[in-house]
């Protein structure tokens, strides 16, 4: 009995913790052409200037970009986003001046469908400097990557904060990416669904095996 | 025959835990992205130059790896820290790309596995082999599925050691084992091509002969199969050298306490010793003569330009410095301020990827409270059984002999490489093929609890234990995914 119950109790504080933290509100990535944690390159677009580069994929829906911004110690510059597929302007967002360093995040007006292989042009609208920290190259020495070529690290994120019950189709999506030809979107949720009944196997077990308490 | 009634005779508990392991292990291949188990682009060069030339690489190669293997790789993309594409254009490209006839055979493999040896490897050419007409990921898949069978037979030997060493406490035996197969960097592990998930097996069936042979006596088939197991360690990976001075120590006590049956003992103890040797120095002529890789590459950091950069006293102090404050004439610089609880403990608690992700740091906090309970009831649980006086105290400094010796070898390791490359070599899974003890401290914590308590707790330290498994992949999900 005393078994049954201390299974019993482990699993209802797994499952409160799980909703809990399922069920929490954040922002969510839709997209990143980063491949760094922390970036030890700085992108330098002057007055009245732009600097562009192509992002291989950003999904429709992403309503906001954060870049890593740096403005030694001024205010930043006022900036402009723009998004191009082909010819067309997809997307843009700015972002009024008086920003400190650190993280910058710019409203996009969202994308209707998916971009492939867009341009992505960040303008600097006002009359000072800034810099913006780059993609490709990390800060840690012992991230043993390829580095170089960077260009603006963006973070695209889906509108407003979500819960992960609300993110779960878009991870099962891109779970399924450049994975073993068998892999498709269901596979997620089989993983998740083999995850808990391996966990449910070795409650049945264990209980049973403490039943005797010997 | 007689072996195959051993393995029928095993209870149906044993292979739950294991199926339970192996399963684990699979999902979590699934799970993590092409790549990000530590080494892995290595590993599978390794398994591939074996499975494609029927040869082993040589260390002097230039790292050269088959074109399906680096389009695989590239079309990732490869990063340390960065996420693999969440394009579905350019992943079917790279399906496509890696659909069309490409050139499987490499000129060799990257440093990070070249200079081991090849035991994992060959065996895992077998499911390479099997698959080698699938496109490179499935192959690379099928690759990961031996490492999950290898993490079923780590638990399956912890479970029989757990069951020598406590033999009257029936439900710990499953405590200890499920322990062990939800150790959330082990299941992790268990799920990409790499060599030491062998040394872990290897490791636990160490453990397990040795506390059969200090419990029941050492005989011929002990030695065999104590021989056959550091064996199998040694042609897994070198660090497994660490294990073998803790395992001579346990053969000696087994021999000392073999009272009347000491003749037999002393033929088990030479049976271990000739098991072990002959092949393994067999090994080491072929390497060298046939293979022509240089002795060092079964030596670790042992080479002549290491010999000059390191000296014994800041080897002590290096020692010293990772698990103890410093002493005020210690001075020498290390790759963490805090290295045992920094490297060590929140490995263990769960860094994943290129050793690069990992929970939050109020998590670690938790878990180290987790520990110093479990610790107690552990301390409880020895100060009641009085392993000095009942004549226990041979298994405890055998355990004690070679969990020291394995962690001293990987520190001592550790300090060559950081004198020479500046950079950190400890990682929590080098300490892995001597994991099986975590699983008998799980175990013996729970026994700490008293007979009217010590199930319940073992049963609520399993979901516990689950629960950290899990969250453990719900954040391996995040990092790549999301």
């Amino acid at each position: 009995m005393r078994q049954a119950a201390a299974i019993a109790a482990a699993l209802a504080l797994l499952a409160g913790a799980l909703a809990a933290v399922l069920s929490a509100r954040d922002p969510r990535l839709a997209a990143t052409n980063s491949r760094v944690v922390f970036s030890a390159v700085a992108l330098r677009v002057k007055p009245g200037t732009q600097r562009c580069s192509v992002s291989s994929y950003i999904p429709k829906g992403a309503s906001s970009v954060v870049v890593f911004a740096g403005t030694d110690g001024r205010p930043g510059p006022p900036l402009r986003v723009e998004v191009f597929w082909g010819r067309a302007r997809v997307s843009s967002g700015a972002v009024r001046g008086g920003y400190r360093s650190g993280p910058l995040r710019i409203a996009l007006r969202p994308l209707r469908r998916d971009a492939f292989a867009a341009w992505v042009c960040m303008r600097n609208l006002g009359g000072s400097r800034v810099r913006f920290a780059g993609n490709a190259t990390p800060q840690s020495p012992y991230a043993s990557q390829g580095t170089g070529g960077d260009v603006i690290r963006y973070d695209f994120y889906r509108s407003g904060p979500e819960t992960w019950w609300a993110v779960a189709p878009a991870v099962a999506e891109r779970f399924a990416r450049v994975k073993p030809s068998w892999v498709g979107e269901w596979t997620l949720w089989v993983v998740l669904g083999a995850a808990l009944l391996v966990g449910a196997g070795a409650s049945v077990l264990v209980r049973r095996e403490t039943r005797c308490g010997v | 025959m007689r072996r195959l009634s051993f393995l029928r005779r095993l209870p149906a508990a044993a292979w739950a835990c294991a199926a339970i392991a192996v399963v684990n292990g699979a999902l979590w291949a699934a799970l993590v992205p092409a790549f990000q188990i530590p080494d892995e682009i290595d590993h599978a060069g390794y398994v591939q130059y074996v499975a494609e030339r029927q040869d082993v690489p040589r260390p002097g190669q230039h790292a050269e790896y088959a074109d399906d293997l680096a389009l695989a790789a590239g079309g990732v993309p490869f990063t340390v820290e960065g996420r693999p594409t969440w394009s579905p254009e350019t992943s079917r490209e790279v399906h496509r790309t890696l659909r069309a006839p490409l050139d499987s055979r490499p000129g060799g493999t990257g440093q990070a596995a070249v200079n081991n040896p090849p035991l994992y490897y060959l065996l895992a050419a077998v499911p390479y082999r099997l698959a080698a007409d699938r496109e490179y990921y499935d192959r690379l898949y099928v690759m990961r599925l031996l490492s999950a069978l290898l993490a079923g037979v780590t638990v399956l030997f912890t479970f029989l050691f757990v069951r020598d060493v406590l033999p009257r406490t029936r439900w710990a035996w499953t405590v200890g084992a499920l322990a062990v197969a939800f150790q959330p960097v082990f299941g992790f592990m268990s799920g990409g091509v790499n060599n030491d998930n062998l040394a872990y097996a290897a490791g636990a069936a160490v453990l397990f002969v040795v506390a059969r042979g200090l419990r029941r006596g050492l005989t011929p088939g002990v030695g065999a199969a104590l021989g056959a197991a550091l064996l199998a360690g040694l042609l897994a990976k070198s660090s497994f050298l660490g294990m073998v001075p803790g395992a001579l120590l346990a053969l000696g006590l087994m021999v000392w306490r073999s009272g009347p049956s000491r003749r037999r003992a002393l033929l088990g103890a030479l049976t271990a010793l000739l098991t072990l040797a002959l092949p393994f120095g067999l090994w080491l002529v072929v390497n060298e003569h046939v293979f022509d890789r240089v002795a060092t590459t079964t030596g670790g950091f042992a080479s002549s330009a290491v010999e000059k950069e390191v000296s014994i006293r800041e080897q002590i102090s290096y020692l010293w410095q990772y698990f103890l404050p410093a002493l005020p004439w210690m001075t020498a610089e290390m790759p963490a301020d805090y290295p045992v609880w920094e490297t060590y403990f929140q490995g263990f608690v769960g860094r994943f990827g290129w050793f690069q992700y990992g929970f939050p740091i109020w998590v670690n906090w938790v878990a180290l409270g987790v520990f110093a309970a479990l610790a107690a009831l552990a301390g409880r649980a020895v100060a009641l059984a009085r392993p000095w006086r009942s004549g226990r105290w041979a298994e405890a400094l055998a355990y004690a002999g070679i969990l020291g010796g394995f962690v001293l070898f990987v520190n001592v390791a550790g300090y060559r490489y950081w004198t020479v490359n500046g950079a950190p070599f400890e990682q929590t899974r080098y300490l892995f093929p001597v994991l099986a003890l975590w699983g008998l401290f799980v175990a013996v914590a729970a026994r700490g609890a008293g007979p009217r308590w010590g199930s319940a707790v073992g049963g609520f330290l399993v979901v516990v234990l689950f629960g950290h498994s899990l969250f453990a992949m719900l954040l391996t999900l995040s990092r790549y995914y999301a």
